[in-house]
């Protein structure tokens, strides 16, 4: 790690604030991210995982800054743009984008799919400072369907038409239009049938090997993320709880949370002897109240007296891999 | 785990098929399906959106109430005749015999009536039980659901339960009468993995500990691995491939069934630089390709696949492909 990374959140957090003086009980304050420190170095693909609710769509919005962080920075190309104003964010949009989970609600139905791809390109002018021209539209759009998978003919036609694999490509397109450095994909591949799923994951693999995109891929799906990803973070409550290569994670999970996400996927093979399952109690408690001392305490099988009074700190494995746990599983 | 000798099916399906009138004409979305199951026997109903597994589950439980809907083909329960059933008749049945819990249990409930109201009401409904025996078997099912602190969650409303332990409230509402039969349609989709891991072991218990036979409707392969003992795949509409597990995931027999395999991405060994997808998309029931449905995503496709295949037998598999039928004799088919 010599060079500068692409991204990076230092300390970064984002409290939302619900309710009002006069809603009951008060006004709350909702921890989604908690004092989250990652870096994303330029080229590659940092998975981001967790359970509903633990904070990993909203890291993703806060990295491409549609949230103002409450706390901590983030550098997007060395630059802290943590509380840069939208009009000074401008120049800087199309070197990030986002494609999102459902490509139904995020392409509007009543427009043409060259229009939508087209839009971005209206929207921002060239490198060169310029408005891009009808041709130079053009020219690109047919190039980016190239990209994609999908036909020149296709532009003339509408959402509706087209498959839930077609449309994501459509969004994907979208994204591609501008030559981004950052694509942060947002449960991209969720809502697909599985046969198609298999079809994006290659598409994202097949574009970051092209174009050398940098990716933030998150998603629930654990064996997606093994696929996508060289470097995982895996999220509980907000917070970072194991973080480092994918591998590694995945070979030999050092946070109990870990471990049991893990060993709890149904994996499609009926030869060998069944795994070793750890079945978590209950649900994930709410992040309006976290549990004091280590937020998993609650569900964990090896929890003690320490880890219900003192939070655990990211520290190096034995694996190489970063853990918050003070009993890890190797 | 299964019981392999011959006994007589609890539920048998023949030739079901439900089309629906619409403007665009009819569109056939079941096409005759057959299947049997046997009293205790978990058995997975697997395929992709628009397949038509959930509207096959749907139809054993006479719940297609759509009156654009024409349903046809026979569907026996215990020997017994469902379809033309009369509504009065269908509701002895159902919720008592045979029982369903869906993917969005907020869907199955009502929002105004406590979790304990619903499943007594159901009790009362098929029993003869005081309002006071009923609270009280709830609270029993609730317990052995799983659910911390029963006699207080009994008194809770749906939203005021997290996803899990409204999936648990439903599936005990479900079990409320001791049904023969349980379809479960995607019943720990919306879940999350450590929960879901959760609800599926509940299942395995039910079934072992009630005897009950459940159809799980899914489209996760891992989720059938996992806890069935026969599997039935659908695409478009039909049934193409049925089996015992082991040998339907070590030997898939239909082209489509093993391309799902092996589209997902491995969670052990060797990550491939690419995943092997299945060119193309899923068809929708209105545009449905003639011969076999899967022909245009299919690697092996050749002239005979023009015609639509019927089911081969190949050991403990049926299969519907000719390939199945000619890897008895080899035939030149080169995988591009």
């Amino acid at each position: 790690m010599t060079s500068a990374p692409l991204i990076e959140a230092k300390n970064l957090s984002m409290h939302f604030k619900l309710g009002g003086r006069f809603s009951p009980g008060g006004p709350q304050v909702l921890r989604a991210v908690d004092d989250v420190s990652l870096t994303v170095q330029r080229g590659e693909t940092l998975g981001l995982v967790g359970e509903s609710g633990c904070g990993k769509s909203t890291l993703g919005r806060c990295l491409m800054r549609l949230y103002r962080p409450t706390g901590g920075t983030v550098l997007f190309e060395g630059r802290d743009i943590t509380a840069t104003g939208n009009r000074a964010l401008r120049p800087l949009r199309p070197r990030m984008q986002m494609v999102f989970q459902d490509p139904a609600s995020s392409l509007n139905p009543r427009r043409r799919v060259g229009d939508l791809v087209a839009e971005p390109l209206k929207v921002h002018p060239g490198p060169d400072g310029k408005a891009h021209s009808r041709a130079e539209i053009r020219a690109r759009l047919v190039e980016l369907m190239d990209l994609v998978g999908l036909q020149a003919d296709h532009l003339d036609r509408y959402p509706h038409e087209f498959s839930g694999g077609q449309r994501q490509r459509i969004g994907i397109a979208r994204a591609l239009a501008l030559n981004p450095a950052l694509v942060v994909a947002d449960e991209s591949v969720s809502a697909l049938d599985v046969s198609v799923q298999a079809q994006i994951v290659n598409l994202f693999m097949d574009l970051q090997d092209r174009l050398g995109i940098t990716y933030v891929f998150i998603a629930h799906d654990l064996s997606v993320i093994r696929q996508m990803s060289r470097r995982t973070a895996v999220m509980y409550l907000g917070a970072v709880v194991e973080t480092g290569s994918t591998d590694t994670i995945f070979a030999q999970p050092a946070h109990p949370y870990t471990g049991a996400l893990i060993s709890a996927v149904p994996v499609p093979d009926v030869s060998g002897a069944r795994r070793e399952r750890i079945i978590l109690r209950g649900d994930v408690p709410s992040p309006l109240k976290p549990p004091p001392g280590c937020r998993f305490h609650t569900r964990c099988p090896k929890a003690q007296d320490r880890c219900r009074v003192e939070p655990p700190l990211l520290r190096p494995m034995t694996g190489g891999q970063l853990a918050a746990c003070h009993y890890p599983l190797v | 785990m299964l019981d392999r000798t011959p006994s007589e099916p609890l539920l048998s399906v023949d030739s079901l098929t439900v089309s629906f009138r619409t403007e665009h004409g009819l569109i056939t979305a079941v096409d005759k399906v057959s299947f049997a199951i046997r009293p205790g026997e978990l058995v997975s109903l697997v395929g992709e959106s628009g397949s038509g597994k959930s509207l096959t589950s749907l139809a054993v439980m006479g719940l297609i109430t759509d009156p654009n809907a024409i349903l046809t083909g026979s569907i026996r329960y215990k020997g017994r005749e469902l379809v033309g059933l009369s509504r009065h008749k269908l509701q002895a049945v159902r919720g008592n015999e045979i029982a369903m819990i869906f993917q969005d249990p907020m869907s199955a409930m009502t929002p105004v009536y406590t979790i304990g109201w619903q499943i007594a009401e159901q009790l009362r409904a098929h029993r003869k039980l005081t309002k006071k025996q009923a609270r009280t078997r709830a609270i029993e099912l609730l317990a052995e659901m799983g659910m911390p602190s029963p006699e207080v969650q009994v008194d809770r409303y749906p939203h005021q339960l997290s996803g899990g332990m409204r999936q648990r409230a439903m599936i005990a509402m479900a079990l409320s009468c001791d049904p023969s039969l349980l379809i479960a349609d995607e019943p720990t989709t919306a879940l999350d993995v450590t929960v879901q891991a959760q609800i599926l072991r509940l299942i395995e218990q039910l079934q072992r500990n009630h005897g009950s036979a459940v159809i799980l409707v899914t489209h996760d392969m891992g989720v059938v691995a996992e806890v069935a003992d026969r599997v039935m795949v659908m695409y478009a509409g039909r049934i193409v491939e049925e089996g015992p597990k082991e040998p339907v995931f070590m030997h898939p027999g239909h082209p489509y069934t093993e391309g799902l395999l092996r589209s997902i991405p491995p969670m052990h060994g060797v990550r491939p630089h690419r995943l092997i997808a299945i060119p193309g998309a899923p068809p929708s029931p209105a545009n449905r390709p003639p011969g076999c449905r899967f022909s245009p995503r299919c690697a092996y496709r050749y002239e005979p696949c023009g015609i639509d295949p019927p089911l081969f037998r190949k050991e403990q598999q049926d299969i519907a492909c000719y390939r199945a039928e000619a890897l008895l004799e080899p035939v030149g088919v080169q995988r591009p």
